[in-house]
């Protein structure tokens, strides 16, 4: 009898053992790390990291942490880093500045918002406090991380957004020139 | 009787000291009425003098006057909102000290006008200093601008700290001769075209001078020192960037002289950076012409990355750690730099060497993919790798004819010559007749 209740017990305990060993090894925990403003540089844009409620950062698989100042210069990293393998990324909520995980996050984004790179993403920890946000600005739309993968990530750059580079090479030099572009970019502006 | 006199002199002493309060309260209340009663009782285009004297703000400049303040007029806020608020166009401001006290995101000057002039203010601010929204065609000049200092003794973060000149969505404003002292930026303009800032001096503060997505921006003849970077130049087309000095921008482990990030179609000419950790730091940035520049003793000259199409011409790498440094930037054209660690031949005499100058990029890959290996910087090893990695060459940036003397001496040698010449003539024909004359004498 006694041997028995022993015997099921250690089973037991063993199954416990595996399944905590074995939840160990798949669920690797990935934390957010400290922002030092001295030291953190963008690895995008090269502009230094506050540490303020743009800040971003992702972990690779291999454990190297890459910082970014904007949410913008992080999904830019993914695109042009397509063969790391990533581990986490965090964002931090807006109210209070807490590391989220960039899944869990809620995204409000407009145009209008400035945010260091300006491309307008504001991260919250949940759906509550990013539709407040949005309504105390009266613009703006909310999202999930899964509908900011299919976001267009534009900057607003204002009035260059529609320009063509390339169009106004020779005449951007001309004061008269100046003052013309000046007037279609105050009205483009409006149009924002 | 002794106790009734004690309360006679009580009440005596109390209405003594009423009396000698009241008129200083008064005083600070009656004078926040005064700029501002002073204004509302102008008619456009008059000229407002005010007395010496502290006075209260926040003040709101409505319509086009002149204001002066006499030497000593000083205006303090210690309100969230900005000491003073220009929303009139053709407004004109001189001769004030305004103090921003409140650390809360606002500033000492709000500028929401156009063909406004702001000049010989002294600010001291919180906060940010003079903010431009939607504002054309101003003219700021000859402003000092600085961090108002710590409260209660305890160190701020530099990221607590807000811009010195800040500019948004504002076009076409002259920024010029302006001082600016341990701010955030020094001066920052984001989508805003065709500003000119020039003669601005910058000191302790983030980043000099901070242009983010403008076009035909004109930076010349400002000074930056011990900034992390002096100029900022992001999501720039058509900007000139000429006559400048940064120097001794290397506190920081990110420090740079002038960094250049998305920058197109512009021209860099006739700066100076000296003592930085990185002269000039050059990414993703294509069809830049930068020429006649001064480049020494930084830790490296200048580095690409990933930039293309720029015209490189004329330019003195002296005294540098590394004189540059290149990856993935195909099809710049280096031509007749002068590099100090480089030993050309000039066989026909043009000043120019017949062998060119390769970059080696070995050491910035290697650090870009793992930064500690900055601690092998100029090691014998890396050296000696250095030299063994001569594989994919022909991808490398070069110089192809690298000047044999830099190019300023060069200028300078061309005068030099003459002018020694007809010297050393004229003392060898003076000393002949001399020692002729008083020779022929004596004997």
């Amino acid at each position: 009898m006694n041997s028995t209740k022993l015997m099921k017990l250690s089973v037991t305990a063993c199954l416990l053992f595996l399944m905590v060993m074995l939840a160990g090894c798949g669920g690797k925990e990935y934390k957010a790390v400290a922002i030092n403003e001295d030291t953190a540089k963008c690895a995008v844009c090269n502009m230094q990291v506050k540490d303020d409620a743009y800040a971003t950062q992702l972990v690779t698989e291999n454990g190297k942490v890459y910082l970014f100042d904007d949410i913008g210069c992080m999904h830019e990293w993914e695109a042009t880093n397509p063969n790391e393998e990533i581990g986490a990324s965090f964002v931090r909520d807006y109210n209070d500045n807490e590391w989220i995980k960039y899944e869990d996050a809620y995204y409000a984004y407009d145009a209008s918002y400035r945010s260091p790179m300006a491309y307008g993403i504001y991260s919250f920890k949940d759906k509550e406090s990013a539709d407040a946000f949005v309504k105390s600005q009266d613009k703006g739309v909310v999202m999930t991380s899964a509908e900011l993968a299919s976001h267009s990530w534009q900057q607003n750059t204002d009035m260059m957004g529609g320009m063509d580079m390339s169009g106004h090479d020779e005449s951007a030099h001309s004061e008269m020139d100046g003052d013309m572009t000046m007037d279609d970019a105050s009205s483009d502006a409006h149009s924002h | 009787m002794i106790k009734r006199r004690g309360w006679l002199a009580a009440c005596l002493l109390l209405l003594g000291v009423f009396v000698w309060i009241a008129p200083c309260a008064a005083y600070a209340s009656l004078d926040k009425g005064t700029i501002q009663q002073l204004i509302d009782e102008a008619k456009p285009g008059d000229t407002v003098t005010i007395a010496p004297g502290e006075y209260r703000g926040a003040i709101t400049i409505d319509k086009s006057v002149t204001l002066v303040g006499e030497p000593g007029t000083v205006i303090v806020n210690d309100a969230a909102q900005p000491a003073v608020t220009i929303t009139a166009d053709g407004v004109s401001v001189s001769g004030i000290t305004v103090e921003q006290r409140s650390m809360e995101e606002s500033t000492a000057i709000e500028l929401v006008a156009s063909n406004t002039m702001l000049s010989n203010l002294d600010i001291h601010t919180h906060a940010f200093g003079i903010r431009l929204r939607k504002s054309n065609r101003n003219e700021i000049a000859d402003n000092s601008i600085q961090w108002l200092g710590e409260m209660s003794g305890q160190e701020v973060k530099m990221s607590a700290k807000r811009n010195g000149i800040d500019l948004y969505d504002s076009h076409d404003n002259v920024i010029s001769g302006n001082r600016i002292s341990s701010m955030n930026d020094g001066i920052y303009q984001e989508s805003s075209h065709r500003n000119q800032v020039i003669g601005n001096r910058i000191d302790h503060s983030r980043y000099g001078i901070h242009c983010m997505y403008t076009e035909g921006t004109i930076v010349r003849g400002n000074a930056g020192n011990y900034n992390v970077t002096g100029a900022m130049v992001m999501g720039v087309t058509d900007a000139i960037v000429e006559d400048n000095s940064f120097t001794k921008q290397s506190e920081n482990v990110n420090s740079q002289g002038l960094l250049l990030f998305d920058v197109h179609t512009s021209t860099i000419a006739n700066n100076r950076v000296e003592g930085n950790r990185i002269g000039f730091y050059v990414e993703q940035s294509s069809k830049n012409d930068i020429r006649n520049n001064s480049i020494e003793r930084n830790f490296v000259g200048i580095q690409f990355l990933e930039s293309e199409g720029n015209e490189l011409q004329a330019n003195d790498f002296i005294a540098n750690v590394i004189n540059a440094e290149a990856t993935d930037s195909p099809d710049n054209r280096l031509t007749a730099n002068f590099w100090d660690n480089f030993s050309g031949i000039d066989a026909d005499g043009n000043g120019r060497s017949d062998i060119s100058y390769a970059i080696n990029p070995f050491f910035q890959q290697l650090t870009h993919q793992t930064p500690a290996f900055q601690l092998f910087f100029q090691s014998p090893g890396m050296q000696f790798l250095e030299t063994m990695m001569q594989s994919d060459r022909s991808s490398w940036t070069v110089d192809i004819e690298p000047l044999m003397m830099p190019a300023g001496q060069q200028a300078m040698a061309g005068k030099h010559n003459s002018y020694t010449f007809w010297v050393s003539l004229c003392l060898l024909l003076i000393s002949t007749i001399i020692i002729y004359n008083t020779g022929v004498k004596r004997t």
